[in-house]
């Protein structure tokens, strides 16, 4: 599991009040506990916070799952570093 | 990880039957990072507030001109922070229009105490606009709508309404080409935000946030142009928080609950130094650098007392010494009759604070506490947390901006009777006799682990000790040093022991702080000379180190441990050191204590290393 992985699942963890363990990369938005864009808003802020990262907003509401996520920060950091 | 933990413990407060944290508000004040915050304030409001602690309730209402999703989360940490429990009510979007004009609006049937509008600059700017005399009256149109909305709205619901200044975009100021045009544009704007906080003055129960001017100080982007498009977000994170943290303090103004007295330090936060070591010349102030950060710290708690704010001492200090140059030192700003009640002694600052709320006879709630020093502002906080502690740890320069930052003293208005507060509570305090209870700090002191390192004094040593014995005067046994050469014979001689010390607990190291100068007889040993930084008096050190001279000087044979003293008029604190420590006075001058049995000086708080101990014969 990589770094990223794991603060993505704690960010995650923290806007769906879901624990940790309960998160796997191949977990789609769309299915976690009360998913709506407002929540979809808070963990982008989150994340680009966290990762020092901005993500193209399209690209960001076109991902599915925690994995696809975890994907496009990896970019993000690559480009940015 | 600390935020994760802290989440954690809110999310267990929020299930049924979940016991009270108390502690946590303050644990909460540690996190500063915003998307942590916005969980918190998130959690928090599932959380019923008797589980928290004594708060005091308020209903406050959002509405805006724009989605501003963070402001209730980071306005309700920052309101339990300050011992309010918010009741929320956030309005949808865009809905400002409707819930300060209709009487059955959701945000009515609410009956908010406080209602603040949020605005955006895209609300006064008309969509499309040519020249700027158009632009003008746009704007004041836009203006004069919301000023009547909000007259009519203060008038039917009895709330207080917050409204605040608005930053233009830079896009729509980089939209006009010439600079007259920014000009006239960027004025046209200011008249705005003139008129803005012109509602304040004109309306009783309209109030006014200069958030532009706040935002000066804040490293934030206005907004996020993706969000903006995409969710009509105007404002980024950081400016939400700025905006929660600002708006914070204007309830708690609102509730009445601002901070009444300022208790402050001196060494080190009102002036440079140490003044019972470097003496009232030696200290820092003036309009040099850093003695005018000093000075300024001094303007400021000035303007504080001149706006009825109360100025209290609290410092470890020979009250003559600091009478002396409160009265008497040219530079200072500060003077006596600012001074409404003074602490100036060396008794633990929490058992002082609580003296100063008698002699006052103010709540300890309604103070706050600034000092330097780590050690006394962790002591406060852990003995009394009602009190608000500004810890001044940076750079003397950064200092007035770590006091004012709290908001602490932030009041709706100001009177005529503010002005003559500090006279009315001095006359007060004069009355009131100092209550004599002793607070335990020794629990405290239990919990810093306190560590005294004592060695014999070497090359890299003596520089620091021969300084020490010349710049100590407080905690200075005989009021003079031994003379360089002098202390160097004596740390080379077999008959004498030259000894430095230094502490450390865990909120980190102090180096040198003191050394003992130790002739050795047959029976006796003498201590000529004991010195040590009164940064560290008054915690068991001073202690320690002479039970370690003591069970050094058994174990050499000695039946006897003997100390000079000489009184000065700077040493009273260290007058009262061997007598505590069990000594008896045998002549003019000289302590004597019989090591059998042998004698327990040492508190048992501390705990004692000794390095590199060459054999004593």
């Amino acid at each position: 599991m990589s770094e990223v992985f794991v603060e993505v699942v704690d960010l995650v963890g923290q806007v769906t009040d879901l624990p940790a363990e309960d998160i796997s990369a191949d977990a789609r938005f769309d299915t976690l506990g009360n998913w709506t864009s407002y929540d979809a808003l808070r963990l982008l802020t989150g994340i680009e916070q966290k990762f020092a990262v901005r993500l193209d907003l399209q690209e960001y509401f076109s991902i599915k799952d925690v994995g696809g996520l975890v994907a496009a920060v990896s970019t993000a950091q690559e480009k940015s570093g | 990880m600390e935020t994760k933990e802290m989440l954690a413990r809110i999310r267990q407060l929020t299930k049924p039957g979940a016991a009270a944290d108390p502690a946590l508000l303050t644990d909460l004040r540690q996190v500063t990072d915003i998307p942590a915050l916005l969980e918190a304030g998130r959690l928090l409001a599932k959380v019923p507030s008797e589980l928290l602690g004594r708060l005091k309730p308020l209903r406050v209402a959002i509405t805006g001109t724009f989605t501003a999703s963070g402001v209730a989360p980071l306005l309700r940490v920052a309101l339990l922070g300050k011992g309010i429990a918010p009741e929320i009510h956030v309005s949808g979007f865009d809905q400002l229009a409707v819930d300060l004009s209709s009487p059955s609006s959701p945000l009515a049937a609410f009956e908010p105490q406080v209602t603040l509008c949020l605005l955006h600059d895209d609300w006064f700017v008309p969509s499309e606009w040519d020249d700027l005399d158009e632009f003008g009256n746009a704007v004041r149109g836009r203006w004069s709508m919301f000023d009547n909305l909000v007259g009519a709205f203060t008038e039917r619901s009895g709330s207080a309404v917050l409204v605040h200044t608005v930053p233009l975009s830079p896009v729509e100021m980089r939209g006009v080409v010439a600079f007259d045009g920014r000009a006239a544009l960027g004025r046209a704007w200011r008249d705005l935000n003139s008129d803005l906080l012109g509602m304040a003055l004109r309306r009783d129960q309209v109030h006014a946030l200069d958030l532009e001017a706040y935002l000066v100080d804040a490293p934030a982007r206005l907004r996020d142009e993706r969000l903006y498009r995409f969710a009509s977000a105007a404002w980024t994170p950081e400016v939400e928080s700025v905006y929660a943290l600002e708006a914070a303090n204007f309830c708690r103004a609102f509730l009445g609950m601002a901070k009444k007295v300022l208790a402050l330090d001196l060494d080190n936060t009102l002036w440079g130094g140490v003044v019972g070591d470097d003496g009232p010349s030696g200290i820092q102030i003036g309009s040099m650098y850093p003695g005018n950060a000093f000075r300024e710290m001094q303007r400021r708690a000035v303007q504080l007392r001149k706006q009825g704010v109360i100025l209290a001492l609290c410092s470890k200090n020979e009250a003559t010494i600091v009478d002396e140059v409160l009265n008497d030192h040219p530079d200072l700003v500060i003077r006596p009759a600012d001074i409404a009640a003074r602490a100036v002694n060396w008794q633990p600052k929490d058992h002082n604070i609580r003296g100063l709320a008698q002699q006052l006879n103010l709540g300890l709630d309604s103070f706050v506490f600034a000092d330097d020093s780590t050690f006394e502002t962790q002591l406060v906080r852990g003995s009394i947390p009602e009190v608000t502690v500004v810890h001044l740890n940076g750079d003397p320069a950064d200092h007035v901006t770590a006091l004012q930052r709290t908001g602490s003293f932030d009041v709706l208005t100001t009177t005529a009777t503010d002005r003559e507060r500090t006279q009315l509570y001095k006359a007060r305090a004069e009355r009131t006799e100092f209550a004599d209870s002793f607070s335990s700090v020794q629990d405290y002191l239990r919990s810093l682990e306190i560590q005294v390192s004592v060695r014999e004094a070497d090359e890299f040593s003596l520089p620091r000790l021969i300084q020490l014995g010349q710049r100590t005067n407080q905690f200075n046994m005989i009021g003079t040093s031994h003379a360089e050469a002098r202390t160097r014979e004596m740390a080379a001689s077999d008959d004498h022991l030259v000894l430095v010390f230094e502490v450390a607990d865990r909120f980190g190291a102090e180096g040198i702080v003191g050394g003992v100068w130790v002739s050795k007889h047959d029976d006796h040993w003498l201590v000529e000379n004991f010195v040590m930084s009164c940064r560290v008096f008054t915690r068991g050190v001073e202690h320690t180190v002479v039970q370690h001279l003591a069970d050094r000087a058994i174990s050499s044979g000695a039946s006897r441990l003997e100390a000079g003293f000489k009184a000065t008029e700077r040493n009273k604190a260290a007058a009262a050191f061997y007598p505590d420590a069990g000594f008896e006075p045998v002549s003019e001058g000289r302590y004597t204590l019989p090591l059998l049995p042998r004698p327990q000086i040492s508190p048992d708080w501390t705990n004692l290393v000794v390095e590199m101990e060459s054999a004593d014969v």
